[in-house]
């Protein structure tokens, strides 16, 4: 009896996965075996990486507004304390925002801390 | 006082909000367009939102303990849209456990028209 194999099926399935490799380094791009590993890492990492980012930024805005409280004589710990004790609602990523490009208006929320 | 970094843009007379929209907290201008989260409103309708938390108009900061009353920004809505595709995938080795899904997040692009006091 004649042998059957199912090349073609088989063949698409690996290309539709395969267009996911395309720019990769070596043969990463082209090899099935390779590839797929490659494709499957990158996917993960993606996910996880889209979660770490959210804590990779918090740190950073972290960083910024204690450097802008310190330039007022606080470090983080307190500022934020005083921050919400004086009942503002602001969250962090603004609060560095504010920082950096709009001194005026941290300044304000110092002396609002300070009272 | 100095800038902890010179920002790369300074502009004169501009006036800014931060306002909650839709639990983000945003930094808006008039005339400018911001992406929010997907809101329950028709393309091309208002929109108005009341919680003001910082008031900057050129230099005189109004700070709300959260919100400042009577502060408004009105919005127009231009379109709502879905992001670009995000793959959402996982898996265990050895263990057969395998999800691949694909998510678009909805948004909704509005232009700020005013901001008041």
């Amino acid at each position: 009896m004649p042998r059957s194999v199912n090349a073609v099926a088989s063949r698409t399935r690996r290309k539709k996965m395969m267009k996911n490799a395309k720019g990769y380094f070596g043969r990463r791009k082209n090899v099935w075996t390779v590839s797929k590993n490659a494709i499957e890492k990158g996917w993960t990492y993606a996910y996880r990486d889209r979660k770490a980012k959210k804590r990779e930024f918090r740190k950073l805005w972290i960083q910024r507004i204690n450097a802008a409280a310190r330039q007022h004589g606080m470090n983080y710990s307190t500022f934020m304390n005083g921050v919400k004790s004086a009942n503002i609602d602001l969250d962090r990523k603004v609060l560095a925002d504010l920082a950096m490009n709009h001194p005026e208006a941290f300044e304000a929320i110092v002396k609002q801390v300070k009272k | 006082m100095s800038y902890l970094c010179t920002p790369f843009w300074k502009k004169e007379d501009i006036m800014f909000a931060i306002v909650d929209i839709a639990g983000k907290q945003i930094k808006v201008e008039k005339d400018q367009q911001v992406f929010t989260p997907r809101l329950d409103a028709k393309e091309g309708s208002k929109v108005e939102f009341d919680s003001v938390m910082l008031l900057d108009d050129d230099g005189k900061v109004t700070l709300g303990t959260p919100v400042i009353k009577k502060a408004k920004v009105s919005a127009k809505v231009i379109e709502h849209g879905k992001g670009d595709k995000v793959i959402v995938f996982k898996k265990k080795r050895r263990k057969g456990y395998r999800v691949k899904n694909g998510h678009r997040q909805s948004f909704t692009k509005i232009v700020i028209e005013s901001i008041s006091k």
